[in-house]
């Protein structure tokens, strides 16, 4: 049984490590020079689901703290969104969410996952519980994810992928 | 019968009609049912009045034209994507027929320069020969093929050649998209335009674009420009055929079905080098063929070059010559055609060909006619005007015509008179010009015809006579002097009139004249004639006062001697002053200018013959 194709989005601030986090995730389709050049890099990912096979066509858009016209055409027909910021920093929760805010604004609903980043250095989060709770009313999920270990990423994108296969 | 008894009788013999007539009233208010009866009928209604009467279609017209435009102004991208089957086919009409003569401009200079075997095998291939050419020297293939949704960039099909290197192809497909984004952000803002060729080494990206779907396709080699023509139309019919399911395509592995077929041809779009062995066999020949192709292309494209330049160089001399204006000028069959707009005045535009190394036998001129505003042909007009006698000079100054010179008032007059009506002419200027006075002087003697005792001159324009002349004369030209063209002042006072002359000299000879008298009233010797010729001068000289306006006048004093008496005087002297008086007025001289007078001597006893006579003066008063 073939994979039905889904284009999803990662979104976030600078730095908090979307690339490096599905990275080992997915399919490296292309340089990450892509990144730094046109501002977005192709992965696939092929997952299987309760709903099927589903292919992903992940555009990983370079960090931003504010969409430009370019990016809001990256994220044109999107049928998903994985969300990311730096749990070591708080403000970039609050670019996350002011993200996701605008692209809802300019292509309405769309399911999205979050994923906050760096569970490996808890100790040194300043994000607390209300801001996940804050998070979950936005989002179909919220992850505590490790780019270094691994943790949770897996689940972030299968959650998003069930999601958008059917 | 009771009321109930009738009501039952009408129940009987109506219940089914009141039935019948009870639905009807309902359908007829009820707007729903009256809705669906139109509805039945409206379609074929409409098919039998247009069939009958245009007047449905006229009267159809302007509503369904506003709908059109509302529904374009609210959304005009509906209307575009259901032209878009349409538009693009029509376009492409219109560049073909515009490349046409073109493409046969080249084909005769190609034809001239090919073997007679290549021309049998265009002729064989039936293909004009550039074409034929063309496709033997371009070698391309039409490896993969991606047709791609515009909205998200999901890949709807992909099809390629067996062998043909293909990545991850939905990720190709979703890249391309996002850097024709990124292109389209970077330097079209409005997104209008759309990535349509990327070229690396040998390879190229050839994208044609509609409202729902892009096809993008990988092609080795080099394809001619009208691949893309070809790719243009296979999209079209993608479009025409499947628009719906281009729309709802939602990333299903099996893509849109039929697609894939349609897809499919854009991998049969592909050149191989044909006749191989003939170019290995004979490669000089080949190389001797290229070279006499390039070699007629450098000749064709130099003498084609030396050919604009010389018609461009005509151009310029045309449009510098006053009087030319040039709408076009091209070259045609070897003809120089030229259109514009000629004053006649201006020089001959086949004249100037010469000068442009263009062979005037050449030229195929087209001018309509028109009046130039340019100064030298302004010129040019005022002296076929006016035409000046020699000596006036003509220039322009801006809108101002100079007139320089001298010329006669006559012709200085006409000249202020038509030259206003110049095209090209505000005002003119004489201020510079002289009036040429022998020429005014001889037309005022023309005009006037002088007696031989009046002398004419003109100077600075101002005629003055001398000399005599007859009043009648004087009057009339004292009154045709004004209408002299030159002449602003008449002086001819100076002209004294022969009548008053004559008159002068009558009175000198007539005043103190005497008639002598023998005795008593009896006229001594000599005097009747004496008398006669008298009464003549005085007619004369009552005529000449008439003409001049003045009156004579005229005193007869019958006179006597020293004997005699004073009583016997006084009747003689009267009488003889009767007698001179009734002599005058028989000649015809008016009695009432004659006054008389008598002059009675103190008797002396002298007698004196000389002073028995009548004594004639004569004067002149004005009327």
């Amino acid at each position: 049984m073939e994979a039905v194709a889904r284009k999803i989005c990662i979104i976030g601030d600078f730095a908090v490590g979307k690339t490096s986090t599905v990275a080992r995730f997915v399919h490296n389709a292309f340089s990450e020079k892509y990144l730094t050049t046109v501002g977005v890099k192709i992965d696939t990912r092929e997952i299987d689901t309760n709903s099927g096979p589903v292919k992903l066509v992940i555009w990983d858009i370079a960090g931003t703290d504010r969409f430009s016209a370019i990016e809001f055409s990256y994220l044109r027909g999107a049928a998903g969104y994985l969300v990311v910021a730096d749990g070591t920093r708080g403000h970039t929760v609050d670019v996350a969410r002011r993200l996701r805010a605008e692209a809802r604004e300019r292509y309405g609903e769309v399911p999205s996952v979050m994923l906050v980043n760096k569970a490996d250095l808890a100790d040194e989060w300043d994000t607390d519980e209300a801001t996940f709770d804050s998070l979950a009313q936005d989002h179909a999920a919220v992850f505590r994810t490790s780019a270094k270990t691994g943790d949770n990423v897996e689940n972030a994108i299968r959650t998003l992928a069930e999601m958008v296969a059917g | 019968m009771s009321v109930n008894d009738i009501d039952r009788l009408k129940q009987l013999l109506f219940g089914n009609e009141k039935k019948a007539l009870d639905a009807i009233t309902r359908r007829l208010e009820t707007p729903e049912s009256r809705t669906d009866d139109i509805s039945d009928v409206l379609p074929e209604a409409i098919l039998r009045s247009h069939a009958a009467d245009p007047r449905l279609t006229r009267a159809l017209e302007e509503p369904v034209e506003l709908c059109i435009k509302s529904s374009i102004r609210r959304d005009p991208g509906d209307f575009a994507d259901a032209l878009f089957p349409v538009i693009g086919p029509a376009i492409r009409k219109a560049i073909a027929e515009a490349l046409r003569s073109m493409t046969q401009s080249l084909n005769q200079a190609i034809e001239n320069s090919f073997s007679v075997t290549t021309r049998f095998k265009a002729w064989r291939a039936g293909v004009p020969l550039g074409d034929y050419i063309l496709q033997r020297n371009l070698v391309y293939r039409v490896e993969q093929a991606f047709l791609i949704k515009r909205e998200d960039g999901l890949l709807i099909e992909h099809v390629h050649h067996e062998g043909a290197l293909s990545r991850d192809s939905d990720a190709v497909s979703a890249m391309f998209t996002a850097i024709q984004d990124f292109i389209q952000d970077s330097f079209k803002q409005d997104g209008g335009e759309s990535l349509t060729k990327a070229e690396l080494g040998e390879l190229s990206l050839w994208g044609v674009h509609g409202p729902k779907a892009s096809l993008v396709c990988v092609v080795r080699g080099v394809a001619p420009a009208g691949l893309r023509t070809e790719l243009s139309e296979i999209l079209e019919r993608i479009h025409l055929g499947y628009s719906e399911a281009l729309a709802d395509y939602n990333g299903s592995p099996d893509g849109v079905a039929g697609i894939e077929l349609e897809l499919e041809k854009c991998l049969l779009l592909e050149h191989r080098e044909v006749d191989d062995s003939e170019g290995k066999k004979k490669p000089i020949a080949g190389y001797i063929m290229l070279f006499i192709v390039v070699a007629l292309l450098a000749w064709w494209i130099g003498s084609s070059y030396a050919d604009s330049r010389r018609v461009a160089k005509y151009r310029d001399a045309l449009e510098s010559t006053p009087g030319i204006v040039v709408h076009d000028i091209t070259r045609r069959r070897g003809q120089v055609h030229v259109r514009g707009l000629r004053d006649p005045l201006s020089g001959d535009p086949v004249e100037i060909a010469p000068a442009a190394d263009i062979d005037p036998a050449d030229l195929r001129l087209d001018f309509a006619p028109y009046q130039s505003l340019d100064a030298p042909i302004i010129e040019r007009r005022a002296r076929r005007i006016l035409q000046p006698p020699r000596g006036v000079g003509i220039s322009l100054d801006g809108s101002r015509l100079r007139l320089t010179g001298s010329a006669s008032a006559e012709w200085k007059q006409k000249a202020r008179l038509i030259g206003q009506a110049i095209p090209g002419v505000a005002t003119l200027d004489f201020s510079s010009m002289t009036v040429d006075d022998e020429q005014v002087l001889r037309e005022a003697i023309a005009l006037l015809q002088p007696p031989s005792s009046v002398e004419l001159s003109v100077i600075n324009g101002r005629l003055e006579g001398r000399g005599s002349a007859p009043a009648g004369w004087l009057r009339r030209a004292t009154n045709q002097a004004g209408t002299l063209a030159g002449v602003n002042e008449v002086v001819l006072d100076e002209i004294v009139m022969t009548e008053t002359l004559e008159l002068q000299q009558l009175l000198q000879a007539i005043d103190g004249t005497s008639i002598l008298f023998a005795a008593n009233l009896q006229l001594a010797s000599g005097q009747a004639a004496e008398l006669e010729r008298l009464g003549q001068d005085l007619l004369r000289l009552q005529n000449l006062a008439d003409g001049l306006g003045l009156q004579a006048q005229i005193v007869v004093t019958g006179s006597t001697d020293g004997i005699g008496n004073v009583s016997g005087n006084q009747l003689a002297a009267q009488g003889r002053a009767d007698l001179v008086s009734r002599a005058l007025i028989g000649a015809g001289v008016d009695p009432a200018l004659i006054q008389l007078r008598t002059s009675v001597s103190p008797i002396d006893g002298r007698a004196d013959p000389a002073r028995r006579r009548a004594i004639i003066r004569a004067g002149i008063v004005r009327n």
